[in-house]
């Protein structure tokens, strides 16, 4: 008799938690898990993540909620379209504004102003 | 005395001239307008150049210095923006951290590629149509990267109106551009078939 049980019994135990068993410690994701049973709008998780998805994309998460926000976003599939969503939305506006250059003899005029000021 | 303060001005704020004029370009709508307002501003900044820290966010000072002339300007009645309430009770839908558009291109378009199919003027005129508080809240994250603090400090408000003019400033931006695409056709009704 093994003395460790196996990850099948977390598994279910997960699944009989559903989305609250991951909302406060312990999360144990891994890349390619599939744990989309918990990833719906309604869950905890993706509920907590998806209303600090500025903050994260932003720079701006702070606190405990910084590592367990980053690593659901990273490994949810279920919040992944919408991360993608908006970064493609961002990437959007940088390339329309990327070209706007003031035109060349400004910087010249500004120098000559500055020298009469 | 003079020469030095012209040559640590034009070595620690000149460089920060194409920022500005985009800036301001975003600020007033137009290339001619935006060239005025950054030599205005330059021109202020210079004349208080003893009150600048050195070794602070040069180009946060110059971009203050940039909207309040800006503003200023408007008051003069330049540019006729909307007014927004941002004391106005936050209506239940249009603040839900789950973007209504998701649930609109889920079928089409789930990870937004649409948006990269916009051609640039139309996105130039998406961003100029926003009410003045949320295009700047909206450049100076979006395509300048300034930090929330830096944001809050620039324009003299709290971190969480920073935050909730960011929030509405993009998706009203969203909500236009997407309106845009499906009108052009950019963004097709009916789902995709071919998985
Ligand atoms: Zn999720």
């Amino acid at each position: 008799m093994s003395r460790k049980p196996d990850m099948g019994f977390f598994h279910r135990l997960k699944r009989m938690f559903g989305g609250k068993a991951s909302s406060g410690h312990g999360h144990d994701h891994t890349p390619g898990h599939d744990c989309g049973h918990e990833h719906e709008h309604g869950s905890t998780a993706c509920q907590e993540a998806v209303s600090l998805l500025y903050d994260y994309l932003d720079g701006e998460l702070r606190g405990v909620s910084e590592e367990r926000v980053k690593a659901h976003f990273e490994l949810c599939r279920m919040c992944h379209p919408h991360v993608r969503f908006e970064e493609s939305f961002r990437a959007a506006l940088k390339r329309a504004t990327a070209g706007e250059a003031p035109p060349p003899e400004l910087k010249d005029h500004l120098l000559d102003l500055l020298k009469e000021a | 005395m003079d020469a030095d303060k012209r040559a640590s001005f034009e070595r620690e704020a000149l460089p920060h001239m194409d920022a500005v004029y985009r800036f301001a370009l975003r600020l007033t709508g137009s290339a001619d307008q935006a060239q005025d307002l950054v030599q205005d501003t330059f021109l202020r900044a210079f004349r208080s150049w003893d009150q600048y820290t050195p070794g602070t966010q040069c180009k946060s000072w110059l971009f203050t210095i940039c909207r309040n002339l800006y503003l200023r300007q408007r008051e003069r009645g330049q540019r006729h923006d909307e007014i927004v309430d941002e004391n106005a009770p936050r209506d239940q839908g249009s603040e839900s951290p789950v973007n209504p558009l998701w649930s609109a291109v889920e079928g089409t378009d789930p990870e937004g590629e649409f948006f990269a199919s916009i051609v640039d003027a139309e996105v130039l005129k998406a961003i100029d149509a926003l009410p003045e508080e949320y295009r700047t809240a909206v450049v100076l994250s979006d395509l300048e990267g300034m930090s929330y603090d830096e944001i809050a400090a620039l324009v003299d408000v709290p971190v969480g109106t920073v935050k909730s003019r960011l929030f509405r400033g993009r998706r009203r931006l969203q909500q236009a551009l997407y309106e845009y695409a499906v009108e052009t056709g950019v963004l097709g009704a009916s789902p995709r078939t071919d998985e």
